[in-house]
């Protein structure tokens, strides 16, 4: 079977304010131990699932390249002698711009690293000093030219908007410096307040004040703008990049291909089984997958109108109605007529895609989708 | 022999006001007579339903034997019969004065005399009652029991020497009341040897005995194993069980002979066999005639009931139809809504009936409801001719096919603190009514009167008429009768569609005001969806309000976690869970909510 990979590393140098990931400070001391357990589970599961062909590695976190020169190298050679990657392989890995030199850079790309993605998240200091990161836009600058100069061609950078005391203006400008790099890709998410964050907690207090839909909205379109005056395209909800750099590990996501997740806290897709495995104690302990479900057929098809609306190209009603039956495709298009009608989305060349309005509204959509199943 | 032991009964029942004290009373007296252990007794033993204890109030009329051993050295066999208080349930009491001789009626010491103490003063005169006056709360520090005497002699001319002075709540006097009753209530007459006529007061079904009437019997006996017939029911059963009621519950007798007051069990199974008012004879032995009976009850408030749930239908049914077994003026028949799908219209006294019939089918039988604003019965004449009764807006024939409407206004009485007149007043006259009559009763104490439309009375008025007396007016009504007037039908569109269930009957001069204050209700009520809604108010084809629920500008997740989509499952189950509370008018999603919102007063 065909299968994406996706490994996580959990260690932080510090925790970010808006973060709610399974991420830890402070733990760096176990990261051999934690290869080696990533290691055998890999093979593990390599040996469950026979798998025959891996088209997309992702390696994420955490902070992936807060891992020294030597613990990367063996955690990459050693996915790569697990498993088959194909020749073409997307091999992507998450990179903090505060943790990143010449010789980590060269190692990488030399063990196999085709991908590289940077939070840098804003361009404006006072804002990463808010969001509790431990680099400067400066810096963010820097590693996109270390990775380019290392011959990694494909560089993501993920940025954030609706941030507190942010303005439109800074979106746009953060954007704007982001495009001129040598980029292939921008991911621009929204902040989601997670309780239990410090941004939450200060924001709860009325130390920060939330950015309200209408200016998240507005931020948005700048940056939307911004991004396309410079061929940057969005093509899913969050993500933008130049025509065929579209980063195929998330499309695997957003299409329910199958994907193995390694490591602690990661999530698998595998056969129509969804499983996660356990926090980063629990996983050092060496307990298995926690959560571990069949996807039914409603729940299956729920999901596609799930995930493939977020993607700009929508979801495939030809290739649905081949693996759901077509009675079910026909139910989601009488629902659809009435979205189209509103101008949330369109109906054509097989495809049901959300407009830039229906992706804004994207949750409500879909629940008026899947209503009709 | 018989006639001994008629000397020995006493029938007695106990009116008040609400919250003078009236069940905390009737406790004491179990407890004294010793019915009722004292390690046995909660508070309001005779309030068995929850929400009766809770709410403090009495609900259903109920009958408990107490032996009572007198002065005299004789056992007496005393039957208290205890009342709810509150106007909606007049009809409950008008009945339990029927089974009596006599009534203890019980005055705050410090309140003094309030409307419903009048109300059901005349109820008992009207039954040639013994009325025995008792000054309660006597502890309490404001206690002014020499001017309650003195209000008691003045308004309503009864003798207050002797006057038992208690604390129902401390247990003082509880001996004078039984004394009072013993020496000063008739003992029932009746002959024993004449053909049976047993009064129904009171119905019940019981699991196990099936449907059982409540009689006092005026003349003859019945034993079990007689035949008996409904008079007016015209039907026939064998008796299986008669008795008394205790407060542990039924206590089977041998017989039940003129004066007694007790049960009759002749495994009936439908309790609209036994019709409230109705006499039951003997069928071998019958009366020449039956004796005179009660009005029929009639709902004076109707509203719609749906399951919140359309799954849940067969389970309201069923609910609301052992409710009835236990309460027949609860009447219902099925209605459907384009809005609100399959439910019930039900009929009610009044409103404290609706809320209590709402309370228990959600808490008795754990239903989840949507209700629909009370509406009372209009008179409608057709430009045809015919008359039609009309207790749902919807049923309104088109403006065109009317001649003139008609809706019933009430006899309105308020006592109040004088300070608070204005206020009253003011009230009084923005929910259209006319003032009659305005006296000082004592004590810096008001009592209006006015005429008003039932229609407002039922909206808001009682919640209004408390938060603006800071809760010190009481209010009482009766049915006055029908007058003409110029009433509209007030409809609601959401989206451009009409939604039946919202539609209300009201004044033209009210039809604005009320349909802005419901167009910004459902406004807040309803959740922003994913076009912009509008919601109008129309009359006829008129639209007189607007306002708009924005459409939804931003609800997405951003971010995917590495292929973790918990999160967005989660968010899709919680929007499957929200719109099964939701009803669907056209392309609009109202929540149940908001049918009820628009009740709310402002």
């Amino acid at each position: 079977m065909v299968s994406a990979i996706y490994v996580h590393v959990p260690f932080c140098k510090s925790k970010c304010a808006y973060c709610d990931f399974e991420s830890h400070a402070g733990k760096l001391c176990f990261a051999d131990d934690y290869i080696t357990a990533v290691l055998s589970e890999a093979k593990e599961r390599m040996d469950e699932y026979k798998i025959s062909s891996v088209p997309s590695v992702y390696v994420g976190g955490g902070t992936p390249s807060l891992l020294s020169k030597e613990q990367l190298q063996r955690l990459i050679y050693g996915i790569r002698e697990i498993f088959p990657i194909e020749a073409d392989c997307e091999f992507s890995m998450e990179m903090n711009p505060g943790t990143v030199n010449v010789e980590k850079m060269e190692a990488v790309k030399k063990a196999g690293v085709n991908r590289v993605s940077f939070g840098a998240q804003a361009y404006q200091e006072e804002l990463l000093k808010m969001l509790g990161r431990i680099h400067t836009w400066a810096q963010a600058k820097e590693a996109v030219y270390l990775a380019k100069d290392s011959g990694i061609n494909n560089i993501n950078i993920d940025l954030m908007y609706a941030l507190p005391m942010q303005t439109e203006e800074d979106v746009r400008e953060s954007v704007k410096q982001a495009s001129m790099l040598p980029i292939t890709h921008i991911s621009m998410y929204s902040l989601i307040l997670e309780e239990g964050t410090r941004m939450h907690e200060r924001v709860k207090n009325g130390e920060l004040t939330e950015a309200d839909d209408e200016t998240a909205i507005r931020m948005h379109r700048a940056a939307m703008e911004e991004a396309e005056k410079r061929c940057l395209m969005r093509y899913e909800i969050s993500n933008y990049a130049h025509e065929g750099m579209e980063c195929r590990h998330n499309i695997c996501y957003w299409t329910r291909g199958n994907y193995l997740g390694l490591g602690c806290a990661a999530h698998s897709l595998m056969n129509e089984r969804r499983f996660s495995n356990p926090g980063f104690h629990d996983y050092m302990k060496g307990a298995k997958c926690t959560e571990e479900s069949e996807i039914g057929l409603l729940e299956a098809m729920e999901e596609s109108v799930m995930l493939e609306t977020r993607m700009v190209r929508g979801l495939d009603l030809t290739g649905f109605s081949e693996r759901y039956g077509r009675s079910y495709a026909e139910k989601i298009m009488k629902a659809a007529a009435f979205l189209e009608r509103g101008g949330l989305l369109r109906i054509s060349g097989g495809k049901l895609s959300l407009t830039d309005a229906g992706l804004d509204v994207q949750n409500a959509v879909v629940g008026k989708l899947i209503e009709a199943l | 022999m018989a006639e001994s032991k008629q000397k020995r009964i006493r029938n007695f029942c106990i009116i008040a006001h609400i919250d003078h004290g009236k069940s905390t009373l009737a406790d004491r007296l179990l407890e004294k007579t010793g019915v009722m252990a004292l390690r046995d007794m909660t508070d309001q033993i005779l309030d068995s339903m929850e929400l009766e204890r809770e709410r403090g109030i009495t609900i259903k009329s109920k009958a408990v034997r107490m032996p009572y051993k007198a002065e005299d050295g004789e056992m007496y066999e005393l039957n208290l019969i205890d009342t709810p208080g509150h106007v909606d349930f007049t009809y409950e009491v008008s009945r339990a004065l029927a089974a009596c001789e006599g009534a203890i009626l019980i005055v705050d010491a410090s309140q003094g005399i309030e409307a419903q103490t009048l109300a059901n003063v005349y109820l008992a005169l009207d039954h040639d009652l013994e009325i025995l006056p008792v000054i309660n709360k006597i502890d309490l520090p404001s206690a002014q029991p020499d001017v309650v005497k003195k209000e008691i002699e003045d308004e309503i001319g009864l003798d207050t020497e002797g006057c038992p002075l208690v604390s129902a709540k401390q247990g003082i006097g509880i001996e004078d009341v039984l004394r009072e009753v013993v020496s000063r209530v008739p003992p029932p007459d009746g002959d024993v040897s004449a053909p049976l006529q047993a009064l129904i007061f009171d119905s019940y079904y019981d699991n196990y005995r099936g449907a059982i009437s409540s009689v006092r019997v005026k003349q003859g006996s019945v034993k079990v194993g007689d035949r008996i017939r409904m008079m007016a029911g015209e039907r026939e059963f064998d008796v299986t069980e008669v008795g008394a009621f205790t407060p542990n519950g039924y206590f089977p007798t041998e017989r039940l002979s003129a004066g007694d007051v007790g049960y009759i069990a002749a495994s009936i199974k439908d309790i609209a066999d036994i019709r409230v008012g109705d006499t039951i004879t003997n069928a071998m032995r019958p009366a020449d005639a039956p004796l005179p009976g009660y009005k029929p009850v009639l709902p004076m408030v109707y509203c719609g009931i749906y399951p919140a749930d359309g799954a849940d239908y067969e389970s309201l049914k069923d609910a609301l139809e052992r409710l009835r077994l236990n309460d027949a003026s609860l009447s219902f028949e099925p209605e459907t809504s384009v809005a609100l799908g399959y439910g019930f219209r039900c009929g009610f006294l009044g409103l404290l009936h609706m809320e209590i019939i709402q309370e228990r089918l959600e808490r008795e039988f754990d239903l989840d409801l949507v209700t629909t604003a009370p509406s009372v019965v209009y008179h409608v004449k057709r430009t045809d001719g015919e008359l039609l009764s009309i207790d749902n807006p919807t049923n309104l024939p088109p403006v065109n096919e009317i001649e003139f409407m008609e809706e019933p206004y009430v006899d309105a009485h308020v006592i109040s603190p004088a300070e608070y007149v204005g206020a009253i007043m003011d009230l009084c006259q923005e929910k259209r009514g006319t003032f009659k009559d305005m006296k000082y009763i004592d004590g810096g104490r008001v009592a209006l009167s006015y005429d008003l439309p039932l229609n407002e009375v039922i909206y808001d008025f009682f919640d209004t008429l408390k938060s603006r007396t800071r809760g010190y007016a009481s209010f009482d009504y009766e049915l006055k009768g029908y007058i003409e007037s110029d009433l509209v039908k007030l409809d609601m569109l959401l989206n451009g569609e009409m939604c039946d269930a919202l539609s209300i009957i009201v004044h033209r001069d009210r039809a604005y005001a009320r349909g802005r204050s419901i167009a910004e209700k459902l406004k807040d009520a309803i959740p922003r969806q994913l076009f912009e809604i509008p919601i109008q108010a129309a009359i006829g084809g008129k639209i007189i309000a607007r306002e708009t629920v924005k459409a939804l500008r931003k609800d997405v997740l951003a971010k995917c976690y590495g292929g973790d989509i918990t999160r967005k499952k989660k968010l899709l189950e919680k929007q499957k869970e929200g719109k099964k509370r939701m009803r669907q008018v056209g392309s609009v999603e109202v929540p149940s909510e908001a049918f009820m919102a628009v009740l709310k007063m402002d």
